[in-house]
């Protein structure tokens, strides 16, 4: 048995050593880990397999390849700028409860079979649950529960998927499937649900704004990407996520215009960007491959960039609604103008990453003639404009001022934004080396122009349709600015379903449930009183009978009825149970033999 | 009387709106009378059958975000619940 430390584990070992550790000491040891980690990816080659012997045969813990690594980079780099942004706010157990979450979600990305897979997937699952439940609030609790219960069943339906697959085929091997059966759709589903495809998607809105502020931070980057990591590896080229993709971009908009917090407004955002990265792996051409690869690392920084502004306005207002805040430029002037560099990258401006990689996408479902898909995307991407580009900028930071005084975000938040909006930039401006990282690079690399004279110069007509499609966009938003201003009701979503509607089918199937007992029960037992009955009076009738020509030969004087009452209190303390019990049986026999007969 | 901000002002929201529409002429000609007749600048793929017009951006842009904003609005209608709608719900 081989054992050595993949970076998924040397991330979980870290927090047990970061739990043990003082509070001077743990702030240092957790920016230290991920950078120790981002050495060791560095060494690590394709030859760089860890596999470990066991009763279930050989499971794989290390499978680098450019695909797993695309994701292990911007996952460790993320993790580093997210545990930056936390030190003025986090406390140790929001730390160790973020270091096993990203530990799993590394060990799921560098998972060569199913079983490495689903075992870090559960963990990732149950050690995020506690960035929610941190919050210590009524509603973190009940919706850190909700949570969990999705994200268990969710894992059931996995786990019942490679159990079928794993009998079917006699393989864990975590590869392409093309076969389509019960088996494969189990695990797409509950891949899915963690990707947050419509209608599995309520969780995130649902949870992620009642997280802690670091918490909602490192929650936006990893359990929706490894999901889409999962899709990329195993179901590339399926035609159904093609059209789960485009529903998801544009659901994610849809829900997002009305939306009032912050918080949930980015949540809405992660569903329309998955989409995104859903629908590439439903094309499944090698661009759009390394397109959806691409766009999970943007997204993850830019994504992770605009939570930050969130919380850094949460954490120095104590609001969290549109309504609520306004004019914090003045303020924040740091924590608006990275915040203005996200929503640029998330809206595809471009000079921002988001341009770079989402040309990928819509490039590759073109080359496919899908067109379509391609509107749907385009469409869900003018929507971002709405709310996560001009919504979430203009009410937070340039909106009515809202009277509040308050002071520039802390300087590890400063910190860990500058790291983000550090390389949303670059990559915007210079992504021939993020290219350079991603699977089919070279193929990329001859297909779409990847240095900053090829990209805004030499093929400058996909830059200035890109801004007349923003900026159109952007008039659109002002013209009916009036009629989707942000409510304070809240648009039902699918978690109805088990939040309402479960509630009643339960009511109604116990009550169903009550009244049927209630019902056999009385019918049951007027039977068999009717039974006992019966037999209560024939069986010291029919012994009387027996009897009588006895006791008529002797000539004794015998009152029938005493004899009877005699025969009668014999049936009930003695033979009595017996003998009903003897009659059932050999009414039950009788009447199964007429019935098989 | 308290004083507006900077970008409240009535003068420099009218300023923005101005850039917003001069932006966008700008580039609306340039893209049809320089990029289009230099095939140096052209678009890099890409189908022309699709998207070659100026127009279509432009025009996805606004008929686009104005169908959002009415489905979204209609959804509004239909979907939404008071704030307290789950108040005590698991």
């Amino acid at each position: 048995m081989i054992i050595s430390l993949t970076p998924g584990l040397l991330y979980i070992l870290g927090a047990a050593i970061n739990a043990l550790l003082p509070k001077s000491l743990h702030r240092l040891w957790v920016i230290l880990l991920p950078m120790g980690v981002l050495v060791q990816l560095a060494t690590l080659s394709a030859n760089s397999g860890v596999s470990v012997s066991g009763i279930s045969g050989t499971l794989q813990l290390l499978r680098v390849d450019p695909l797993s690594m695309t994701f292990g980079w911007v996952f460790v780099v993320a993790s580093l700028a997210g545990f930056l942004y936390g030190l003025s706010v986090a406390k140790k157990r929001e730390y160790t409860a973020a270091l096993v979450y990203i530990g799993s979600a590394l060990s799921v990305i560098f998972a060569g079979d199913l079983l490495t897979l689903y075992i870090f997937w559960e963990l990732m699952a149950i050690s995020s649950v506690f960035l929610v439940l941190f919050s210590n609030t009524g509603t973190s609790r009940a919706a850190g529960l909700r949570y969990i219960i999705v994200h268990i069943v969710g894992g059931l339906v996995l786990l019942a998927g490679i159990i079928m697959h794993a009998h079917a085929t006699g393989s864990l091997l975590f590869d392409a499937i093309s076969i389509k059966n019960t088996a494969t759709w189990l695990m797409l589903v509950g891949m899915l649900v963690n990707a947050a495809a419509f209608p599995f998607s309520s969780w995130l809105s649902d949870a992620y704004p009642e997280s802690t502020i670091m918490g909602g931070v490192i929650l936006s980057a990893f359990t929706t990407k490894t999901a889409v990591y999962t899709l990329l590896r195993a179901f590339p080229g399926w035609d159904t996520l093609i059209w789960v993709g485009v529903v998801m971009a544009i659901f994610g908009v849809l829900y997002a215009v009305f939306e009032n917090n912050i918080r949930r407004i980015l949540a809405f955002s992660i569903i329309n960007q998955g989409g995104f990265m859903v629908c590439a792996v439903g094309i499944g051409s090698p661009l759009a491959i390394a397109g959806s690869a691409a766009h999970a690392f943007c997204c993850i920084i830019y994504t992770a960039l605009l939570w930050m502004a969130a919380g850094a306005v949460i954490h120095r207002t104590g609001k969290s609604n549109c309504t609520e805040l306004g004019g914090l430029y003045r303020y924040m002037p740091f924590t608006t103008i990275f915040a203005i560099i996200g929503a640029l990258a998330i809206a595809a401006a471009p000079f921002a990453s988001g341009f770079t990689s989402k040309m990928l996408i819509l490039k590759a479902a073109k080359m496919e003639h899908l067109f379509w898909p391609w509107l749907g995307l385009e469409l869900a991407s003018v929507g971002v404009v709405f709310h996560a580009g001009l919504r979430f900028i203009l009410d937070v930071f340039f909106g009515k001022d809202c009277g509040l005084k308050v002071n520039e975000a802390p300087r590890p938040m400063i910190l860990g934004m500058g790291i983000c909006a550090l390389i949303t930039m670059y990559i915007g401006l210079f992504p021939r080396l993020f290219y350079s990282l991603l699977p089919f690079s070279d193929l990329v690399m001859a297909t779409i122009p990847h240095t900053f004279y090829g990209i805004y110069i030499k093929y400058a007509k996909n830059v200035v349709t890109q801004w007349e499609l923003l900026l159109m966009a952007v008039v659109a938003f002002f013209m009916i600015r009036k009629t989707i201003q942000p409510s304070s009701r809240i648009l039902r979503d699918v978690d109805w379903f088990y939040r309402r509607l479960l509630r009643y089918v339960v009511a109604f199937v116990i009550g169903f449930i009550d009244f049927m007992y209630n019902l056999i029960n009385r019918l049951a037992m007027g039977g068999v009183k009717r039974l006992a009955g019966f037999f209560q009076t024939s069986i010291p009738t029919l012994l009387y009978l027996m009897n009588a020509p006895i006791i008529r030969s002797s000539n004794l004087k015998v009152n029938k009825f005493k004899l009877m009452d005699g025969y009668d209190k014999q049936v009930r303390e003695q033979a009595f149970p017996f003998t009903v019990l003897g009659a059932m049986v050999f009414i039950v026999f009788i009447a199964l033999y007429v019935l098989i007969n | 009387m308290e004083t507006p901000s900077f970008f409240e002002r009535q003068s420099v929201k009218q300023w923005c709106w101005r850039l917003l529409i001069g932006s966008l002429t700008v580039l609306f000609c340039i893209d049809a009378f320089v990029l289009d007749r230099y095939s140096k600048f052209s678009k890099h793929g890409g189908i022309q059958s699709i998207d070659g017009s100026v127009f279509f951006y432009v025009g996805i842009a606004f008929f686009g975000a104005l169908f959002l904003g009415l489905v979204a609005k209609i959804l509004h209608k239909l979907l939404s619940a008071e704030e307290t709608y789950y108040t005590n719900d698991y």
